[in-house]
């Protein structure tokens, strides 16, 4: 066979690395099919996850200033006073409002600040919700200082924390996450021959589903194979990388191995393929870690047509948020990063026309204890629920969703877990994914597949969106 | 009662007269007093005079009130000790005349235990720790005592044919071949003279390790396989390899002094030393402690601070895990990643309370971890089924308080204040009221009293810490993952966890002892026959960074402190010295997804960062490592394959020596042909471009990535 293109070429790679492992394919189908959707929808969405490594502590991401309407009790000054050394001045927080009260965000938050407030409650573009974390089935204070509480696994260890967030499983040791698990549920409604779980983050446990795979793409870095001419010797040892990834010698991690070696083939062909008619994007990204990790979602969501999809997950990373000590310095790098970064996205999807069909939200381990930790810097411990935004043009945005917790230590909240000003959530990760997922278009039958502990909750869900 | 006094009472009792007439009718015996070893025989004679014929009888009996078996004589005077020592031990032999049979003659045997005698000793290999030693031969009584070496042993009679003894082997011991004898007690005391022998540790006499066995033995010891050092365990063995690497004198890390403030030319010379440094077991040993008592560059980010956690990683890798818990504790560079440093006693005034990071991670991560563990790893389950939990918050926060007052080493010529100015030489030094002196609980509830000051509640916390039962289980299964396997069995995790426990003199925490049970297990070298099935479970995916040395040392690299591997390595996903997070660049729990898998759940940590796109970077790694130019400071050689070019089998063999200890399968073959085929003539460039299509796809392939 005479080879005459680079698309020619690579055509050839696909198909011979997919013939990999066609007999679990078929069985993944029928296993598919078991699970398909009541209506495929027609229509473009996708889901991003930011998820903020090491437990951010929005106890200085969202401070209530006067909110006699839903909380009498919080106070800037009661949340200063406990604080102390880590209280943001009053003057320095972006003003924002909700339901009557007012709040501040972070001072470095300003983009997300301004997007909240473009067109007033329930019309802007970033909504928050509160006090939401991890829960096996709702828990109130007594409940959780009494004797026989269901209590999530592992509270306050990031580890743990993180894989329950991302798992949507309280209960610890989930090995499939809910953005995999969503992809399932929708799975039947795809034709896409790329995953519709990407990773610019790596391998993380929210885009693994049972069924679902995610594609992992390195912001910045150059797709696909190298050293790969169209000369015949170079076809041929293409050919035997394929033959190869089919040789296993019967060792299971072997062969696990091969399986990530093809996918990775394949998948940098297709996208390679699909990005090689992607229109420029005029919108600046930032260039910092996030900010290149979300440029690389844009490029991507450009190129869904290309790539036949119109229903994408993605997964995005930011680290350094576990602050036991200099908290202020930390969190006046990190907090820029996340607000330019996220608000540039949004700029792009503007650009790209999804605005509306693009929905983006963060996550983290955990939110940390209101009260601070000495040292020569300050900072704070581990903690439990926290605040997270959601941004969009389908966000009912301009609005805070759930409680904000009583800023007070021990007896005086009846949030505090234990001392420290440790928030036992009043919305559950599921109840939060799960309106994120409904809009994503998953049947409501499918939930509970996706969220294991959804029944758990009674009321409605987060009406954010 | 001695024997000629018994003797003469016996005669005495006979009536016999010790002297008779010349001329009388007589039989004598000779001798007339014999000592014979039970297991032996003894032909008496006997003369006749005066008597025709000159025909005699024999019979053998016991003195009177002794009980047993005398033993038997045949018609030829030839005595048969019984097998059983008789009591008193003594045995008459008569002769008599069949003419007239009150015509004869007694003699007395003193029978002497029998000569002991081993037919093998079980087991050939004594493992590291206690165990029993059975003696399989004959000849032995109660009383028998077992030699091993020159130390008596307190040895179990089980029977005439097997003794028991507890072996207790120790670090030291390991390689040594020690003699065993057994010594029977009086009367006849005697000792084996077999020149039989047992040797403490495993199956590698010097000379019998196969090339297979050897390569492979180091990729878990040593830094991967060079065929210098491959040829060296094959001919000194596995424990003597070991034994050396114990004493090897510890590659460098830049002196602090000298080395330039950023990190760059201390992780080029880690590249350096791992390729190159004689020290492989040392190097290997710190670098898994340094990925599981994990500080980071993110935070250390230059040498000053760096350079010195380093080099208590090497120093203490040998040594005693309740040290090295107590050097990172008080080490600046640790304390400054996870707060210890500064911590400051709660603050009534300010509101704080003291940091909870180091008392978290260092129950969570460096020692017990979340859970109870049984010996040998596995959860233990409370009644209803579920992992019982080694601490709760509480105790975090007592930690916590524990670990107030410590600040930076005082700079020479300063003072000692509150918050010392940073310094990162040295270990940290109590500030005494800035630490919390009241009455803490710790781990099973242990209480440290108060009003102790800062320096005795750090020892005693750190011994609650390090006497919990988790850590040797907890520690041990890390090792082994790091060194050996992603998935080892709870039995081998259990194996190691004992010598962690106790390494044969009673020593907790021995990490040489560790390193040796991991490395010597049956279980790590259960693949070491390629002729056997391997477990298709085992093995472990290399980490980048152990990639990029072994696929150096197999090319015949040279590396120097130029060297660029750091990049490569970032490239990636495994920046040497940053890990993202104190749970460092993967988790020792992390599950490959099942959809990777099939039916079979596994552990694979380093498959973490191998994410598909990843994958993808590593083939091209290999087409830099092979196509491409490393720079200067790594210089592969690729000559000796390039020279089989117009010899493939030749190629494709010499190949499978450097990277699959010597073990060709067929498909790889295949594959490798597939590629060298398509390549024409015979020139030079020719066959180099055979030898690197087939060297691509060698190292490329899962079969390399994943080390088994």
């Amino acid at each position: 066979m005479r080879i005459n293109t680079r698309r020619d070429f690579l055509k050839i790679g696909l198909r011979t690395f997919g013939s990999l492992g066609a007999a679990s394919v078929v069985g993944k189908l029928s296993q598919v099919n078991a699970l398909a959707q009541n209506s495929c929808p027609t229509d473009y969405k996708a889901l991003v996850c930011i998820f903020l490594f090491g437990g951010l502590d929005t106890n200085n991401v969202l401070i209530p200033i006067n909110t006699p309407t839903t909380n009498a009790n919080n106070s800037y000054a009661n949340y200063a006073k406990i604080r102390g050394g880590l209280a943001l001045p009053q003057a320095n927080l972006r003003q924002i409002n909700a339901n009557g009260d007012s709040y501040g965000l972070h001072p470095n938050l300003t983009e997300l600040a301004n997007l909240y407030n473009t067109g007033g409650t329930g019309t802007g573009k970033v909504a928050i919700i509160a006090n939401v974390g991890t829960l096996v089935r709702p828990l109130t204070k007594s409940q959780y200082q009494g004797p026989g509480a269901t209590v999530p696994s592992n509270l306050f260890s990031h580890l743990d924390q993180q894989t329950e967030i991302q798992t949507s499983y309280a209960q610890g040791n989930g090995t499939t996450g809910w953005g995999g698990r969503l992809a399932d549920a929708m799975q039947s409604c795809s034709s896409s021959k790329f995953p519709m779980v990407i990773s610019v983050g790596g391998n993380a446990v929210f885009t693994t589903g049972s069924q679902t795979s995610p594609a992992t793409v390195t912001a910045g870095q150059v797709l696909g194979l190298q050293g790969f001419s169209t000369s015949a010797a170079n076809v041929a040892r293409l050919n035997a990388v394929g033959n190869l990834l089919n040789f296993d010698n019967s060792f299971t991690m072997v062969s696990a191995d091969n399986q990530i070696g093809a996918n990775g083939i394949n998948q940098s062909g297709l996208l390679n393929q699909a990005l090689g008619g992607a229109p420029t994007l005029k919108t600046a990204f930032p260039s910092t870690s996030l900010g290149v990790q979300l440029q690389q979602i844009a490029k991507i969501i450009s190129v869904r047509s290309a790539l036949g999809a119109n229903r994408q997950i993605f997964f995005a990373y930011l680290g350094g948020f576990d602050t036991h000590d200099a908290e202020l310095n930390t969190h006046a790098t990190l907090l820029p990063q996340v607000s330019q970064a996220m608000n540039a996205f949004y700029t792009a999807t503007q650009e790209l026309g999804v605005d509306n069909n693009v929905v983006t939200f963060t996550e983290s381990d955990f939110s940390r204890t209101l009260q601070p930790s000495g040292g020569a810097t300050l900072g704070t411990d581990h903690a439990w629920g926290s605040h997270h935004f959601i941004m969009g043009g389908a966000v009912k945005g301009g609005n805070i969703y759930g409680q904000v917790p009583t800023q007070a230590l021990a007896a005086a909240s009846p949030d505090d877990a234990n001392t420290r000003g440790v928030w036992i959530p009043t919305t559950s990760l599921d109840q939060y994914g799960a309106t994120l997922a409904t809009w994503y278009g998953a049947d409501p039958g499918k939930l509970a597949t996706v969220f294991p502990n959804l029944g758990n909750f009674s009321g409605p869900l987060p009406a954010f969106l | 009662m001695g024997i000629r006094a018994v003797r003469l009472a016996l005669f005495a009792a006979l009536g016999l007269a010790s002297v008779q007439a010349q001329t009388t009718p007589n039989v004598t015996i000779a001798p007339t007093a014999i000592n014979v070893y039970i297991g032996t025989y003894y032909r008496f004679t006997a003369a006749v005079t005066g008597i025709t014929p000159t025909t005699v009888g024999w019979s053998v009996a016991l003195p009177p009130g002794a009980t047993g078996s005398p033993g038997t004589i045949d018609t030829g005077g030839l005595y048969v000790p019984p097998s059983v020592m008789p009591s008193g031990g003594q045995v008459i032999v008569q002769v008599a005349s069949n003419v007239n049979p009150a015509v004869l003659a007694l003699a007395l045997v003193n029978l002497y235990n029998p000569i002991p005698y081993i037919a093998s000793v079980s087991p050939a290999n004594v493992p590291l720790g206690s165990s029993t030693l059975t003696i399989n031969g004959s000849g032995f009584v109660q009383g028998a005592v077992v030699k091993v070496g020159t130390v008596a042993m307190p040895t179990t009679f089980v029977s005439s044919t097997v003794l028991n003894v507890p072996v207790t082997a120790t670090l030291d011991q390991m390689g040594t071949k020690f003699p065993v004898t057994v010594t029977n007690p009086d009367p006849g005391s005697s000792t084996t003279t077999q020149p039989i022998g047992v040797m403490y540790g495993s199956t590698d006499a010097p000379g019998t390790v196969s090339y297979s066995a050897a390569a492979r033995f180091l990729d878990q010891a040593a830094w991967g396989p060079d065929a210098a050092t491959t040829a060296h365990v094959q001919s000194v063995g596995f424990l003597q390899y070991l034994g050396e690497q114990v004493n090897a004198p510890p590659s460098q890390i830049p002196d602090l002094a000298l080395t330039p403030y950023y990190l760059n030319g201390v992780q080029s010379r880690f590249f350096t030393n791992a390729v190159h440094g004689q020290d492989q077991l040392r190097q290997r040993l710190a670098f898994a402690l340094l990925n599981i008592l994990v500080v980071s560059g993110v935070q250390a980010n230059n040498a000053p601070q760096l350079v010195p956690y380093l080099q208590l990683m090497q120093k203490d890798a040998f040594g005693n895990f309740r040290q090295l818990l107590e050097d990172v504790t008080l080490n600046p560079t640790m304390g400054t990643y996870l707060n210890m440093v500064n911590n400051d006693i709660a603050n009534t005034t300010t509101g704080t309370l003291p940091n909870e990071n180091y008392a978290r991670e260092i129950l969570q991560l460096f020692s017990i971890g979340l859970n109870q563990l049984n010996q040998d790893g596995t959860l233990k389950l409370d009644a209803g089924g579920n992992p019982i939990p080694t601490y709760t918050q509480t105790t975090i926060q007592q930690f916590a308080k524990i670990f107030t007052g410590w600040t930076y080493p005082t700079k020479p010529g300063a003072t000692l204040s509150k918050h010392n100015p940073t310094n990162f030489i040295g270990q940290m030094v109590p500030f005494p009221s800035n630490h919390d002196n009241t009455t803490k609980t710790l781990l099973n509830a242990f209480v440290v009293p108060a009003g102790q000051g800062p320096a005795a509640d750090l020892k005693m916390a750190l011994d609650n810490i390090f006497t919990h039962p988790n850590v040797g289980p907890f520690i041990c299964k890390q090792l082994i993952q790091r060194l050996v396997m992603s998935n080892p069995s709870p039995a081998y995790v259990s194996r190691v966890a004992g010598v962690f426990n106790n390494d044969g003199t009673g020593v907790r925490g021995n990490l040489a002892a560790v390193a040796v049970a991991i490395l010597m297990d049956p279980e790590a070298r259960a693949g070491d026959d390629p002729s056997s099935a391997a477990p298709i479970n085992g093995g472990k995916l290399r980490e980048p960074i152990f990639f990029l040395i072994s696929t150096m040392r197999a090319l015949g690299a040279q590396v120097n402190d130029t060297n660029p591997l750091t990049g490569y390595a970032t490239n990636l996903g495994q920046q040497l010295y940053f890990p993202p997070t104190v749970f460092n660049y993967f988790v020792p729990d992390y599950t490959i997804p099942q959809s990777f898998t099939g039916s079979n759940t596994l552990i694979g940590p380093e498959f973490q960062i191998q994410s598909p796109s990843n994958a993808v970077l590593r083939y091209n790694t290999v087409n830099s490592i092979v196509y491409g130019n490393l720079g200067a400071g790594a210089v592969v050689n690729l000559t000796p394959f390039a020279n089989l070019g117009n010899n493939t089998p030749a190629l494709y063999q010499a190949i499978a020596n450097a990277f699959f200890y010597g073990q060709l399968p067929a498909a790889l073959q295949n594959a490798m042909q597939t590629a060298t085929n398509a390549i024409t003539g015979t020139t030079a460039a020719s066959m180099k471009a055979r030898a690197q299509a087939a060297l691509y796809l060698a190292l490329s392939s899962g079969y390399y990535n994943v080390e088994h």
